[in-house]
């Protein structure tokens, strides 16, 4: 459905993308994972044909981003990062301006937007303006009016950012009734649970670079990582990820050092962490605690970025 | 597409409701009041009679007969006071200007020589002064006249015959001057010469004033208003609004076109509104020239929807915004007329009036609402706010898409 082949975009001497490929195939859930800066806004600016990219190409089903503008438009929907929205507006004007805008017939745009609203718990509030909604509220609209012209496509740009926590598992229902409807989905997000949850494949990107990509088990398997241990250390300490790696080189595969904390790939954590400790107590290295943690997106992300998510 | 962006233009606009108040009811406020100012109801500037400090150290017949005149005038109000306490109220502020009469007055003036007459004025206000001495002169000049003709001829018969004929022939002969000067004597008294003005207007009592605070601050306001409009593409573009558009299947020319179309109605109805109010409350003609006020209207509207896009579009920021169009607007307000009459600026400024918005659209409204110059001299100025707003719109459109171009 989306074919992304060696696209690279250049502001300035800064490299925003460098020849990113990627496939998202139909009815597909795919999330891009990268931290601030890592290229996928300009990523979906550039899908969505509002930025040109320096080189490469962009194809969403079968049409060519650079020749059929027009039709790519009307087969996506963007809900972007910012609460995009008329906020002197009330929900029900909002939903309407975006529905004609994308192309939506008056005749069904009452019924559909209607609808959204229902589906969104949204209905009593319809007349409201968009500036006396909470953050979750908006947050829901702001979805709501890139699916009323019913897109084959959506592109989600953190669309989370901000919620509350009884909003945002209102909001993975939205997204897991979508998936389930065959919408293709391409989700950009900071929040790794939430990518865990919904994804069918993962993306992770930095500096502009897709470094790695494919199912959860997938790239677990990638990194042949099971099991990590966490161990947090007291503020002043002044370990190297060197110190252990030579130390104790048949047991540890790999460490990471963040704010103190020590991300430890070991062929089997469970079994290694008593010596590690004592390693660390024997060096005088004050422990603050120690946790065997199966692996997830984050450990993988770090492993691969050398940095959290947030950073 | 374009009607869709237009009504929700239009909605948020009326949805604003200080903006509403400064678009409408604001106006509405500045013309009524500057509408008293420039004198168009409740009695001119010219009505009122103006304080004048009368000082008169000559103390004579003659002196005492020009207090009289001066005090049968309707144009002034005189106050008498003595040298230094007139110069005091001039000075203080309290009364714009004070005649002294010096002495030796009577006598100079029977000698034919110069009158000792001098006029103190308070130099802050010189629009009122001239006023007053418009007044005064209406007096002087024919009392002055006739009183130094008559000494003079006095003068000459006694030079001429004083030796030559006995001297109750030659009081006789004064007496007889004297009769034939004598403004009682209305059969053989001699003429005044007086410049008589006539105000010449399409009908009497043309409420100028009134045509000067609806033209002025109408499009004044009309440029601020829309300037706020416009403003809405960086509020939209800080928003993501602007983004989410282009995410869609809008094009950007969509986008800048509806942006100037939305302007344009509301500075169509905001005119009407104002030109309503003017007919309604002041019963200001409007339809005298009623085809050529609708080509204005619609001349203005263009000229200044034009202008408040292109403001918006060179601009970075919301506050670059309305910085900007403070400064250009209330330049161009001051120069083009909207603030005060043209009339009162030099010609060199008069000429670089001419490169404002303003000037174009009230020296049409003057043309249209006050003087009967014909079709063709009105079209000239539609002609020219619709030169503007072409020149505007399309440095407006053209910054605007390269503009975006860039950001994306």
């Amino acid at each position: 459905m989306i074919k992304i082949n060696e696209i690279s975009k250049q502001f300035g001497n800064f490299t925003a993308l460098d020849k990113l490929s990627l496939h998202v195939k139909k009815g597909e859930f795919y999330s891009l994972l990268g931290p601030n800066g890592a290229g996928k806004t300009t990523c979906i600016n550039i899908i969505s044909n509002i930025t040109k990219p320096s080189s490469g190409a962009v194809e969403i089903d079968g049409l060519n981003s650079s020749i059929n503008s027009k039709e790519i438009k009307k087969k996506i929907g963007v809900v972007p990062q910012e609460i995009a929205l008329y906020n002197d507006l009330s929900a029900i004007e909002n939903l309407n301006f975006w529905g004609r805008i994308n192309g939506v017939l008056s005749s069904v745009l009452k019924g559909r937007v209607e609808e959204a609203l229902r589906f969104l718990d949204l209905y009593d509030q319809r007349n409201q303006r968009i500036s006396s909604y909470s953050g979750g509220m908006k947050r829901r609209i702001n979805i709501a009016a890139a699916l009323l012209h019913q897109p084959e496509v959506l592109f989600m740009d953190e669309p989370t950012v901000g919620i509350d926590p009884q909003s945002r598992l209102f909001t993975y229902e939205i997204f897991e009734k979508l998936h389930q409807q065959g919408k293709t989905i391409f989700y950009t997000s900071h929040n790794m649970e939430e990518v865990e949850r919904l994804s069918d494949r993962i993306g992770i990107i930095d500096h502009g670079k897709l470094i790695a990509e494919g199912r959860l088990d997938s790239l677990k398997n990638q990194l042949s990582m099971e099991e990590t241990l966490l161990i947090s250390l007291e503020e002043k300490s002044n370990i190297t990820s060197d110190f252990l790696a030579k130390t104790l080189p048949d047991m540890i595969d790999s460490v990471k050092i963040q704010n103190n904390q020590l991300y430890i790939s070991t062929r089997n954590a469970t079994k290694d962490l008593v010596r590690i400790l004592q390693l660390l107590d024997k060096n005088n290295f004050e422990v603050k605690s120690a946790e065997v943690k199966k692996v997830n997106l984050e450990m993988i992300f770090l492993e691969l970025t050398g940095k959290k998510l947030r950073e | 597409m374009i009607a869709s962006l237009i009504r929700k233009d239009i909605l948020q606009a009326f949805k604003d409701k200080k903006g509403m108040a400064l678009s409408f009811i604001l106006p509405i406020v500045l013309i009524a009041l500057f509408s008293m100012v420039y004198g168009s109801f409740g009695g001119g500037m010219e009505d009122k009679p103006q304080d004048l400090v009368f000082c008169d150290e000559d103390s004579t017949a003659i002196s005492q007969q020009l207090k009289e005149e001066l005090h049968a005038e309707k144009g002034l109000r005189l106050i008498f006071r003595q040298l230094e306490e007139g110069k005091k109220l001039v000075l203080d502020g309290e009364v714009t200007s004070m005649l002294l009469v010096g002495k030796g007055f009577a006598d100079s003036i029977a000698a034919g020589g110069g009158a000792p007459l001098e006029f103190f004025y308070d130099e802050s206000k010189e629009m009122e002064m001239g006023l007053t001495q418009g007044a005064l002169l209406s007096v002087l000049m024919p009392f002055l006249g006739e009183q130094s003709s008559k000494g003079q001829v006095h003068s000459f018969i006694d030079e001429k015959y004083a030796n030559e004929l006995p001297e109750d022939i030659i009081d006789e002969i004064h007496a007889d001057i004297d009769k034939q000067f004598s403004t009682d004597n209305n059969e053989t008294s001699v003429e005044k010469t007086t410049l008589k003005s006539t105000a010449l207007s399409v009908k009497e009592d043309m409420p100028w004033g009134l045509i000067q605070a609806f033209a002025g601050t109408s499009v004044m306001m009309l440029l601020f208003s829309i300037t706020g409009m416009g403003s809405s593409i960086i509020k939209e573009r800080d928003t993501g609004t602007l983004k989410r558009l282009l995410y869609s299947p809008v094009q950007p020319w969509q986008i800048i076109t509806a942006k100037l179309a939305s302007g344009f109605i509301f500075a169509i109805i905001q005119m009407v509104i104002l030109v309503l109010f003017v007919w309604l409350a002041f019963q200001l003609d409007i339809f005298r020239n009623f085809t050529s006020l609708v080509l204005l209207v619609i001349g203005t509207a263009f000229a200044a929807s034009g202008f408040g896009i292109l403001i918006a579009a060179i601009s970075k920021s919301q506050k670059q915004v309305e910085s900007l169009s403070l400064i250009i607007i209330l330049v161009m307000s001051a120069l083009g007329g909207s603030m005060i009459p043209l009339f009162l600026f030099p010609e060199f400024l008069r000429n670089v009036a001419m490169f404002t918005i303003n000037f174009w659209a009230i020296d049409g409204f003057y043309d249209n609402l006050g003087r009967d110059v014909g079709m063709i001299t009105q079209l000239v100025n539609v002609g020219m706010l619709f030169l503007f707003g072409a020149i505007t719109t399309s440095f407006a459109v053209f910054i605007f898409t390269k503009r975006l171009a860039r950001d994306f």
